[in-house]
């Protein structure tokens, strides 16, 4: 029989026996063997692993002292040398779910296996969703023991190199990506058995965890919208007739810059739009301003509403972009935008 | 509404010297066939050609898809209000059919139309035609249309048509056939008869209804375009429509919007809710919302009309599919979410979008009511297509398409498989 | 951000939106004459200006209307 592996647990102050709410802010130590929860977790590892110490920490303590409770609890890795990581499970508990995500981290990059456990909302997951192996629980410490069971079980896949299945399949928490798979029936099969379950309020599993995009913190507000220089950006697939630069109409890539200087108008002589996604007649007929309004913030400037127009346009098609495109574009307009002390863009998406 | 389905399938079809089916085998005369599209002087040149399931064989240029299907007993025609067919109401008496079979029209699509307005994919750098081919064999040949027997109708227009009168052409033509072949079981004992008696309700089972979004070409080429998915022939931007499951089975709602076909939309969930009807649940209707307004604010008036009409309808759960991505997925979301908020059970069924390494979310837009979700994948194909014997689809078909051809990354604009309705067992799962 | 669209770049996260009038003309109308498309074009302009000079904690909607722009919590 080979080696039982070694596990090392992490738990918060409460389920580390050390105190409740009033231990929250408790340094990061070591206990030896297996803790209250620990238990479970060595009856569920049975002879396969052994606790062979339990790391503990206040919430408070490892949410706010970060940097000092990362490197004491590193420290206490390197010591243990540990095959498995067990942190938590910290159920819907925020802080706790935060701590055993840095300790999963820890443990990892030390090549360590590392699993926890937390509910699927936990600020744990939506900070550090696809950094961590999670298995999914509800919010009640009444299921420790089922938890610890299905962490264990999981950990000892890892550590065998056994690729894991599907979240949903294997009981984890969606990690962010999205895989093909085949399924045993149609479709439209999968739709009426999950409506009639949905209906008569019988389990059913949703084939999507609906993830949102990143929260992009707002820029301060202009001081003084008359002193100010303002840029323009379009996601119109504006382009000067012709298309030197080939703009496409779909899934760009590239944006184009555009010079201003001098421009008061965008004419139909001069401009046309090549994107792909909508009737363009309008902007090539009659008007492309409507896709960058250059006459109106032209007549604002001369009025001085704003101070000046940047004399660079910025130019692509919105049209099916990839997300990690329309990033990279992003954050290239923004660094020249910055750099030039550009006050505020407006930006036009048709 | 009560509905018999009379259903004729074709093994094979077999070229002869007339138009007659009989036990399995579908006879046809190629020439007459022939004769028939070009009697429409808009025509100069067709073919007819057969893509079989097994055959080395791509075909290529399709315009739409149909199963053959004619009224029998009962009032108005299959596929009502387009090319001057009739409006009456369909979805009762009887209709026969020809299954396991299609018929295919195949022809090169002009660019522009007579105001100016562009096709799809016209716009420089978009080559959607390209990842949209049928395989009948090897490993791309994962759509329903690997397993039916193709009738395909190749066409060349007189001259340099417009894309909207030559589309209309194409049409008709389609439906002369259509009505050609199926006609030719008129007065026939068929091997199977259904009766979708949708009527009789059990009080016990819940009611359901199937709410597909979808996409109108009104805002691309005006309100009487014949480039769209149409209801009675009507492609225009409506309120949401009410019809029968029935009428759908009929071909009540037809028309192919870009690569979008006809046959997805009436022959996959629509025949399967049918079915269970009186089993599982009662299958109350059918609200069809149309997508592409222009304005948030109509977008957000059509999914609260669909979500009235469902709950006018007495419906305790939806189906709600899509078409096409883009800025009209928004109009689905809108519907999903408003369905919920009355208190229906919604399943959303839909393709997704490229997950780019897990850096991008499925969905273009979303709604916290959208909870209950089946994937049919990205439309992508992993393998590669292998080199083909025939190409089915252009007189001269260019050398690269009997080449092997890469895989398909799906993703917006992408998709091989247009699969809205869950036709296939593809799908994807959160790791 | 000026779309006709703002469910989508609310659902995706940008802070400061302005509701345009329609896709293929976000920033006027064709249907008004040209004295009232230019003015509709400013009021449109106007409020995103004014978007921008507002303090904002997450993704709000402003909507052009005759009087001063009001900002609009999604």
């Amino acid at each position: 029989m080979t080696n039982p592996i070694r596990v090392v647990h992490y738990l918060n102050q409460f389920f580390g026996g050390i105190g409740a709410e009033e231990q929250a802010y408790a340094p990061v130590q070591l206990k030896d063997g297996a803790v209250g929860p620990g238990r479970a977790l060595q009856a569920a590892l049975g002879d396969e692993g052994t606790v062979v110490g339990t790391i503990v920490s206040g919430d408070n303590y490892f949410t706010e002292e970060t940097e000092s409770a990362k490197a004491a609890a590193g420290e206490l890795l390197d010591r243990l040398k540990p095959d498995v990581v067990i942190a938590g499970p910290a159920f819907d508990a925020g802080r706790y779910g935060l701590a055993c995500a840095e300790v999963c981290r820890l443990a990892q990059d030390r090549g360590v296996t590392a699993v926890t456990g937390m509910f699927a909302d936990n600020a744990g997951v939506l900070t550090y969703r696809s950094e961590i192996l999670a298995v999914s629980t509800g919010i009640d410490a009444s299921e420790m023991a089922p938890s610890l069971q299905k962490m264990a079980r999981l950990a000892i896949k890892v550590l065998n190199g056994e690729e894991l299945g599907p979240a949903s399949v294997e009981g984890y928490v969606p990690r962010g990506a999205r895989r093909p798979v085949a399924h045993g029936q149609l479709g439209y099969e999968r739709a009426l058995d999950m409506l009639t379950a949905r209906i008569a309020g019988k389990p059913y599993e949703s084939e999507m965890l609906i993830s949102n995009y990143d929260i992009v913190p707002p820029a301060a507000p202009i001081s003084d919208a008359d002193d100010s220089l303002i840029a323009l950006v379009s996601s119109g697939g504006l382009v000067p007739r012709g298309n030197p630069d080939r703009l496409v109409g779909a899934r760009s890539e590239h944006f184009y810059r555009y010079p201003l200087d001098g421009v008061d108008s965008l004419s139909v002589e001069d401009w046309e739009s090549v994107h792909g996604g909508f009737g363009t007649l309008i902007l090539n007929t009659k008007d492309p301003n409507y896709a960058m309004p250059l006459r109106t913030v032209r007549s604002l400037e001369t009025r001085g509403a704003i101070k000046s127009v940047y004399p660079t346009f910025f130019s692509t098609t919105g049209n099916g972009t990839a997300v990690s495109s329309a990033r990279r574009m992003g954050g290239e307009i923004a660094a020249e935008l910055s750099e030039n002390h550009v006050d505020g863009v407006l930006l036009v998406a048709t | 509404m009560k509905l018999e389905m009379a259903s004729f399938p074709v093994n094979d079809i077999v070229l002869g010297n007339r138009t007659a089916w009989s036990d399995g085998k579908l006879e046809i005369n190629a020439d007459e066939l022939v004769d028939l599209v070009m009697q429409d002087p808009q025509v100069a040149w067709a073919d007819i050609q057969v893509a079989r399931p097994g055959d080395s064989t791509r075909v290529i240029r399709m315009r739409d898809i149909i199963q053959p299907k004619v009224k029998s007993e009962g009032q108005g025609t299959t596929y009502p209000g387009i090319s001057g067919r009739s409006v009456d109401t369909v979805g009762q008496g009887r209709t026969n059919r020809l299954t396991d079979m299609t018929i295919i029209p195949c022809a090169d699509m002009p660019r522009v139309n007579a105001d100016g307005s562009q096709i799809w994919g016209a716009a420089q750098g978009i080559a959607s035609r390209e990842i949209n081919f049928i395989d009948m064999s090897g490993p791309g040949a994962v759509t329903p249309f690997a397993e039916t027997v193709n009738l395909c109708v190749v066409m060349e227009p007189e001259g340099q048509p417009y894309a909207d009168d030559w589309n209309r052409v194409i049409r008709s033509t389609m439906l002369k056939i259509n009505d050609l072949l199926a006609g030719a079981t008129l007065g026939l004992d068929a091997p199977q008869l259904d009766t979708f008696d949708l009527d009789r309700r059990d009080d016990a089972l819940p009611n359901v209804a199937f709410v597909p979004v979808l996409a109108s070409g009104e805002h691309r080429f005006g309100p009487r375009t014949s480039l769209s998915t149409d209801v009675y022939g009507v492609g225009r931007l409506t309120q949401p429509w009410l019809l029968q499951p029935t009428e759908m089975l009929d071909g009540a709602v037809s028309g192919a919007y870009n690569e979008n076909f006809t046959w997805p939309i009436m022959e996959t969930l629509v025949p399967y809710m049918c079915s269970r009807h009186g089993i599982d649940f009662n299958f109350s209707g059918c609200i069809v919302v149309r997508s592409n307004w222009e304005s948030q604010a109509e977008k957000q008036l059509m999914a609260n009309r669909a979500a009235q009409l469902a709950v006018d309808t007495g419906v305790t759960g939806a189906i709600v599919t899509t078409n096409v991505r883009g800025q009209r997925f928004l109009e689905t979301v809108l519907t999903v979410q408003a369905l919920e908020r009355a208190g229906i059970n919604t399943i959303l069924m839909t393709e997704e979008e490229d997950n780019e390494n897990g850096t991008a979310p499925p969905l273009l837009v979303s709604a916290p009511e959208v909870t209950t979700v089946v994937s049919t994948g990205t439309g992508g194909i992993d393998a590669t297509f292998p080199a083909v014997k025939n190409v089915i689809g252009a007189r001269e078909p260019e050398a690269h398409w009997f080449e092997e051809l890469p895989p398909i990354h799906g993703r917006y604009g992408v998709s091989h498989t247009h699969d809205y309705y869950g036709f296939g067992k593809q799908g994807y799962l959160d790791y | 951000m000026m779309t006709a669209m703002p469910a989508i770049p609310l659902s995706v996260g940008a802070n400061r939106i302005v509701r345009g009038v329609r896709v293929p003309h976000v920033c006027g109308d064709p249907a008004l004459s040209e004295d009232r498309d230019r003015e509709l074009s400013e009021r449109i302009v106007r409020t995103a200006l004014g978007a921008l000079a507002t303090r904002v904690t997450e993704p709000t909607l402003f909507e052009p209307s005759q009087s001063a722009p009001q900002a609009v919590t999604a």
